[in-house]
């Protein structure tokens, strides 16, 4: 007799996290959207989301349009519109993408990882990112060049 | 090493030199907007289909070897040190019926060491 694999838990502790925004049951934000820090997701939301901090979309919650996620994702609800295709929402994680039991995906993810858990329903195309042109860049050194001053453009 | 693996180490380094600083009415706020920490299940992790027909599995692992899976089992549950966010696996159902009953179990124990001593003093005393 086979034993069935013991299942994963997650502790979402919002400070340890630094989950500080969320988006109640119930709402539902549209537009050009900019998040510092984590976003608790359990109504709707759609546009152009930039979040810079950890994703979830608890179940219930809808995430549409262009999201950019810079920490991970985790996903108990829903990517995408229901009966959506895959280029109506794009997700860019680049941390981890977790869907659990209860996520469903319309849409495209690219993600650096992918976690998929039994039951998870991702009708979507996922895409790897690469290291490359995805991080930001903290110093360009170019040692051939002689140092100029601030503001100095050759 | 790459440059873009290099690259990628170092902002990790760094993203995890400089946490975010949280005030304590930020952290208020936050827990009073967001909620308190909680627990949810993700699931069981998707492996690949192994077909019945695919023939014999043998364990060519010996106790030793279980005996360190049981070890690393033990420190994946014991999840006091670990990184926000990071999903572990379920305890198992005797260890969360123990847990749900923690009280009721540390009780009996004390009981029984009660009764133990009354027991041992009453046939002294006789």
């Amino acid at each position: 007799m086979e034993m069935k694999p013991q299942q994963d838990t997650l502790t979402i502790d919002p400070i340890a996290m630094n989950v500080v925004n969320r988006i109640a049951s119930g709402s539902r934000l549209d537009g050009s959207l900019r998040y510092q820090g984590g976003l608790l997701v359990q109504g709707e939301t759609g546009g152009s989301l930039h979040v810079l901090g950890r994703l979830i979309v608890w179940r219930g919650g809808v995430v549409r349009g262009r999201v950019r996620v810079d920490g991970d994702c985790y996903v108990f609800g829903q990517i995408g519109e229901a009966g959506g295709q895959p280029e109506d929402t794009d997700l860019e994680c680049h941390g981890t993408i977790f869907v659990a039991h209860t996520g469903v995906s319309t849409g495209t993810l690219r993600a650096r990882r992918l976690q998929l858990y039994e039951g998870a329903d991702l009708q979507g195309p996922f895409r790897t990112l690469k290291f490359a042109g995805t991080l930001p860049v903290l110093h360009t050194v170019q040692p051939d060049r002689p140092a100029s001053a601030p503001g100095h453009r050759p | 090493m790459d440059v873009a693996t290099a690259r990628h180490l170092m902002y990790q380094l760094v993203r995890s030199a400089a946490p975010p600083a949280m005030d304590e009415t930020d952290a208020f706020f936050t827990r009073t907007v967001i909620g308190p920490p909680l627990s949810v299940v993700l699931g069981r992790r998707q492996r690949r289909i192994r077909s019945r027909t695919g023939g014999l599995d043998v364990d060519l692992g010996g106790p030793g070897q279980r005996l360190d899976q049981l070890w690393r089992d033990w420190l994946i549950t014991s999840h006091q040190d670990d990184p926000a966010g990071l999903p572990r696996r379920r305890p198992g159902r005797l260890r969360r019926w123990l847990e749900r009953h923690a009280l009721a179990v540390a009780l009996a124990g004390v009981l029984s060491l009660v009764t133990g001593l009354v027991l041992i003093g009453i046939s002294t005393w006789k």
